[in-house]
């Protein structure tokens, strides 16, 4: 009897809310940190608002997800067979999400108007044997952040940052002769030494300004003369005391919003960051505290650096891409949402050109500068599915040499284990 | 007189669920985890094949395997050691009956209940080199010149996690012994004391011995525990510098994680749970004396 009530209870209830139209006919589950953090939420919600408006019965699933957690998350639920339809990401995780199928080509989803409207070197980086996989959501180019107060105490001229390699390093020296402040010493520049492969990955601008690459037709080189040079510069630096030991990019970051460090390599995300940890002391504008500048030029004079962008990918297992896709269009081309991340976040709201370089973000030269260095910036400097591997064992060897061992024989040793990590 | 054995349906029925959850939650992963080592088990490969024993092979040869065991072996051991030896001395000391004896036991027990991401912020500021309270108390003594970076160290930043390990583990030990203590007879210490046994005397010849069983299954049972955790290694010291904390449990995540090499993975783990059930038997069939 007891069970005969509950099953016409919950009979009656179904029907009920289908009449009500509460239950949806679709679902679409946007998996990622955006929603998690109180300066991109106003814009996401904006978002969910507008896209459940457009595709009426279809409901708008938001799993929040760590960003320490997302690629593990990711991976794992698509082993499962269990994934969202959208899922964010970083670059870097790209190839490992799309080596093991989990990702859907978007090539004929999104129009090629919209597809065009990508920087072609962000397109190139998210392609993967020859489909596009992912998205830049909020492209990332790494930019030279300088305190400028600190420049003007060193006899530097702040109007004009350090445009080649050698001459950062002479500002970086000139800085960290400063005397002691907020409770330390003063650094040329806060470097990531931390055996992370973040810290690898925050390097290769520096292997860029020395005229090489890591990398060669997207097969991992490390053991170059490049490389080298760059960890020499960096390990010549540190032990020099001009930047402090061992530091991840938390350290680095809070050095820097203390005037304890010159330089800084940061996203576009620099700006909030300084504001925030200053506390709104230190000013980010062309006459302010701090300022950007493009990476230094290679001795050939090219300028080239790293992205590390937040991408939106579309799971192979979506049973609705097209919703799925429509929810990054949303996102993407809407200028009333990109416009209220912009203001919110401060994060380049989206990948097409024409939201970069139109309205709030075209108006702002903060921003446009990081919109230049689009089409030299590197995405996924490694293309490979082992990328934090890769970058984890170079981390180590970053770690030895500036411990004082011969950086030959180091890459000599850490490529060795990359190769044989590789085949594996 | 009813017996269970009688009804073997209803003892079927009272066992099963509880057989299953071990069975599922706890037999399934681990022979899964050893399977997994004998194949070549990757996200990145659609199937996996047997390999034998080229995962054993492959991690015997690599040489940072064998700095990770011993890593693990020595940050393990001295963090259990030093726990064990401040534990004693703090459970003794509360068993006695010192004022506020009871407030001074909660205030240590809280170290037990904050997380364990906490204790390694915590302690990175702790060994921060510009506002670290350890460089920050070393040089107002004048003990140091210059400050110390104690997490780029190799041999500095073993000792910080031993301390951290150490740290944590108190509590959790000192309750154990303390209620072993509150649980050894009167009449011995009585019958000590009318020996003529002076404290010293009565704490190393019967106190001691007395909850030695109990205090060495807490510290097998803690030095387990300590195995498991990645946490402060990974927050501090993210591992580093160049290995020198990485630790067994870090290092197989670091395997699945970033070389998605699930069966190198699985292989340390097999390997590292034959360790500790070999360790356990012979310390408890040496250490651990007959009552």
């Amino acid at each position: 009897m007891f069970i005969k009530n509950i099953v016409s209870k919950v009979l009656v209830g179904s029907v009920l809310l289908g009449q009500a139209g509460i239950v949806y006919a679709d679902n679409i589950k946007v998996s990622g940190w955006h929603q998690l953090f109180d300066f991109s939420k106003p814009a996401i919600l904006m978002a969910e608002k507008k896209y459940e408006a457009k595709n009426a019965g279809t409901d708008l699933i938001m799993v929040d997800t760590a960003f320490g957690q997302a690629l593990q998350q990711a991976t794992v639920s698509t082993i499962a067979g269990n994934p969202s339809d959208v899922i964010q990401l970083v670059a870097g995780w790209v190839p490992a999400m799309a080596e093991i199928g989990g990702l859907r080509a978007l090539d004929n989803l999104f129009t090629q108007e919209e597809i065009n409207s990508i920087p072609k070197t962000s397109r190139d980086a998210l392609t993967w044997e020859g489909e596009l996989v992912a998205v830049p959501w909020n492209p990332g180019p790494i930019l030279m952040h300088y305190n400028r107060n600190l420049m003007k105490e060193a006899g530097l001229d702040p109007d004009s940052p350090p445009a080649t390699w050698p001459e950062l390093k002479e500002a970086i020296m000139a800085i960290c002769k400063l005397p002691e402040r907020n409770g330390g010493s003063v650094y040329g520049i806060a470097l990531r030494t931390s055996q992370n492969p973040n810290s690898a990955q925050w390097s290769i601008p520096i292997v860029y300004g020395h005229g090489g690459d890591i990398q060669v037709d997207n097969v991992p080189a490390v053991n170059n003369e490049s490389v080298s040079d760059a960890l020499n510069w960096i390990a010549e630096i540190v032990n020099s005391n001009c930047s402090p030991v061992g530091f991840g990019f938390a350290e680095t970051r809070t050095l820097f919003a203390q005037e304890r460090a010159g330089f800084i390599f940061e996203g576009p995300w620099g700006r909030g960051l300084v504001k925030n940890m200053s506390d709104g002391k230190l000013t980010v504008e062309p006459k302010g505290d701090v300022w950007v500048a493009q990476m230094p030029a290679a001795p050939d004079g090219t300028v080239k650096t790293i992205g590390n962008p937040i991408v939106a990918t579309v799971s192979s297992k979506s049973k609705n891409p097209e919703l799925a896709v429509d929810f990054l269009r949303t996102v993407l081309f809407d200028k009333e949402i990109t416009d209220e991340f912009f203001t919110s976040s401060g994060l380049l709201p989206s990948s097409s050109m024409d939201i970069l370089g139109s309205g709030l973000v075209g108006a702002d030269a903060y921003a446009q500068l990081f919109v230049d260095a689009l089409p030299f910036t590197y995405d996924t400097p490694i293309k490979s599915s082992k990328f934090n591997m890769i970058l984890g064992e170079l981390a180590i060897g970053m770690q030895e040499v500036i411990s004082g061992a011969n950086s030959n024989d180091v890459l000599t040793k850490v490529d060795e284990k990359i190769k044989s990590k590789l085949k594996r | 007189m009813y017996s269970l054995k009688q009804n073997k349906l209803l003892l079927l029925g009272l066992c099963l669920p509880a057989t299953l959850i071990v069975a599922i939650f706890i037999i399934f992963p681990i022979a899964n985890g050893v399977y997994m080592s004998f194949t070549d088990a990757s996200p990145l490969r659609p199937t996996s094949k047997f390999v034998g024993f080229e995962n054993y092979r492959y991690l015997f040869a690599d040489d940072v395997y064998w700095q990770v065991l011993g890593n693990t072996i020595f940050i393990i051991g001295f963090a259990t050691i030093l726990a064990m030896l401040i534990s004693v001395c703090l459970a003794l000391l509360l068993n006695n009956t010192i004022r506020f004896s009871g407030l001074y036991r909660s205030l240590i027990f809280q170290t037990w209940v904050v997380p364990w991401i906490v204790i390694a912020i915590l302690w990175g500021w702790i060994f921060n080199t510009d506002y670290g309270l350890v460089n920050g108390t070393l040089a107002q003594y004048g003990l140091i010149e210059s400050q110390i970076d104690w997490l780029f160290n190799g041999k500095y930043a073993q000792w910080a996690i031993i301390l951290c390990f150490a740290w944590r583990s108190i509590p959790f030990l000192m309750v154990i012994m303390l209620a072993a203590l509150q649980g050894v007879p009167g009449e011995v210490l009585d019958a000590a004391e009318v020996d003529g046994a002076k404290y010293w005397q009565k704490t190393f010849k019967v106190t001691l011995p007395l909850i030695q069983n109990i205090s060495l299954a807490a510290a097998l049972m803690q030095a387990v525990r300590m195995f498991q955790e990645m946490t402060l290694p990974f927050v501090l010291t993210e591992g580093g510098p160049m290995n020198a904390t990485m630790v067994l449990s870090m290092y197989s995540y670091n395997l699945a994680f970033d070389s998605w090499d699930f069966a190198l993975a699985a292989t340390v783990g097999s390997l590292w749970l034959v360790m500790l059930v070999l360790f356990g038997a012979i310390y408890l069939k040496t250490v651990v004396r007959e009552m």
